[in-house]
């Protein structure tokens, strides 16, 4: 594979994930928020936040901001009936992407994400959509994504049907880390699915059945069963493991993963996960590989986080070339509520493209209402 | 979130004491703590924050005093939280302390600041947003003299409203914790 191949792998990825690429924060944990439900519609985090996750955005994310400005279209339907029990939302998201070598130069603006979501709640009903694939023309197909009922059986149990990425790891917002995009968490992951999740002060987990969706991407349907167990201690610290079974007629694959997400301070959090993927192709040979990445951040002023993401993976350890090392650092900076950037440089080995590191960087920027 | 926890620091108000005869309390050496639950998120609101004022008195084998706990310094690690448990819940404009009343809380015979005491129990009197309740917990003392006292202490006993915020309410049970230093004096 040459390099402008592998470089078009990678901006096809980027692009493919942009209406995955929804902003969920595990390192939430430093501030005691171990459950995604606190600010989330979703179970698994991500998408559209809750009215409380909208005015922690301000108080607790932002660096500047006023609290009528977190709210939907800047607190316009503020104390009005719809707004009770109607909350729309959405983002416009874009990705500025540099590769650079001693023999390649190349950058590109990448579309990622243009779309309406919305959730309307009936006592313990929650309905939830996300609307519109924005191609790398520019353009919005309209198209749901993501979609999916709720119910909230107690405080601590939730039932949701429909289509959407089953909880599986660490749902972190990169998902071209290792861990997600590797393992088929990342690109058009949406499937349909039934999960059942609790939650505890201490302990959490989930169970869901799923089922893939064909797309060009995916030509082959995957059936799958996976669950998930966290414990929380000490209030900031998670831990997780998760296991995942998926059939295919060519194939069946199991996936085991453990993952942390440990706030040190109110400041300081690592948030990390390590998978091993056991593929066995029905006549063929087996392929078995790790997934990793470790992220070490810092709040260096409320809103500015500086960050080191590390990242490794071999999905064949039978086979050197499969192998992708990349580390380098990076920020996070949340000027007011609504908006979002995050860079990253990093070196990155590929192994099947050459053998020693070459520069990425990226810029990503988030809007989202 | 920005509710309730305040009420728990409260509680905290055992804190800094000296167990000897006549000891006056230390402040500065004091931690108090109090844990709320969210629901339905499972969300945990930790609060800490505040000064005691007071004394305890080790005569006879029994442990007595009165702790007045200063409830406008607490902080809870969010503004808009701060100000609701403040002004909403605690209403610490009309009520600025809470006070806690031991009853003769009895030790070992031979026992001396600086020796090791464990889960003791005790029982006292809060007197928090105007109301006074009889509350128990436990308390230990280890050999550096840091003293821990846990309790948990309900909402509604004391006429506080159940904090609730855009969906999160907070649990009525709170529960509080104070750390500190024993100085005998």
């Amino acid at each position: 594979m040459d390099r402008r191949s592998v470089f078009s792998l990678i901006l096809f990825l980027l692009l493919s994930l942009g209406p995955l690429w929804a902003q969920a924060y595990p390192d939430m944990i430093r501030h005691n928020y171990s459950s995604c439900t606190a600010c989330h519609f979703s179970p698994a985090g991500g998408g559209l936040l809750n009215p409380y996750g909208r005015t922690i955005s301000k108080e607790v994310l932002s660096t500047w901001g006023t609290e009528k400005e977190a709210q939907p279209f800047y607190g316009v339907l503020e104390g009005s009936k719809l707004n009770s029990w109607l909350q729309v939302g959405g983002n416009i998201r874009a990705l500025q992407l540099h590769h650079e070598s001693d023999k390649v130069r190349e950058g590109r603006t990448i579309p990622m994400q243009a779309g309406l979501e919305a959730a309307a709640q009936w006592g313990r009903w929650t309905v939830s959509f996300f609307f519109g694939k924005l191609n790398k023309d520019w353009k919005v197909e309209p198209e749901f994504i993501r979609y999916y009922t709720t119910y909230q059986w107690s405080d601590e149990w939730t039932l949701r049907l429909g289509r959407f990425t089953p909880i599986f790891g660490l749902n972190v917002p990169q998902h071209t880390l290792p861990t997600r995009g590797a393992l088929g968490f990342g690109q058009s992951s949406e499937r349909d699915s039934l999960e059942a999740s609790w939650t505890g002060e201490k302990w959490s987990g989930s169970l869901t059945a799923s089922k893939s969706v064909l797309t060009k991407q995916q030509p082959e349907v995957e059936s799958g069963v996976s669950s998930q167990l966290n414990y929380t201690f000490a209030d900031s610290y998670k831990f997780g493991m998760s296991y995942w079974l998926g059939a295919q007629e060519s194939q069946h694959r199991e996936v085991f993963s453990a993952h942390g997400s440990l706030g040190f301070t109110e400041h300081f959090y690592l948030l990390t996960e390590t998978a091993l993927q056991y593929k066995r192709p029905y006549g063929g040979k087996s392929q078995d590989g790790i997934f990793h990445f470790a992220k070490l951040g810092y709040e260096v002023f409320k809103g500015f986080h500086a960050q080191f993401v590390e990242e490794y993976s071999q999905s064949d350890f039978t086979v050197e070339n499969s192998k992708m090392e990349s580390f380098g650092p990076g920020f996070l900076f949340y000027p007011r509520p609504h908006f979002e950037f995050e860079f990253l440089y990093s070196k990155k080995k590929i192994r099947v493209m050459r053998d020693d590191f070459e520069d990425y960087a990226y810029l990503l920027m988030h809007y989202y209402f | 979130m920005k509710h309730l926890f305040a009420t728990l620091i409260l509680i905290a108000m055992h804190s800094p004491v000296a167990l000897a005869a006549k000891s006056n309390l230390q402040p500065q050496a004091s931690k108090i703590e109090f844990e709320a639950v969210g629901r339905p998120s499972m969300m945990k609101v930790k609060g800490t924050g505040g000064t005691a004022k007071g004394s305890l008195t080790l005569e006879n084998e029994q442990v007595v005093g009165v702790l007045k706990l200063d409830l406008t310094q607490l902080k809870t690690g969010i503004d808009l939280r701060d100000e609701h448990m403040k002004d909403k819940y605690l209403e610490v404009k009309k009520h600025p302390e809470a006070t806690l009343t031991l009853n003769p809380v009895s030790v070992p015979k031979g026992w001396e600041l600086g020796q090791e005491l464990n889960e003791q129990a005790f029982t006292g009197k809060l007197s928090l947003h105007g109301v006074e309740k009889p509350i128990a917990g436990q308390f230990s003392i280890n050999s550096d003299k840091a003293v821990t006292a846990k309790f948990e202490i309900k909402l509604s006993d004391f006429k506080i409203d159940i904090p609730s915020y855009l969906g999160v309410t907070i649990a009525d049970m709170v529960k509080v914790q104070t750390q500190f230093v024993a100085k005998a004096e």
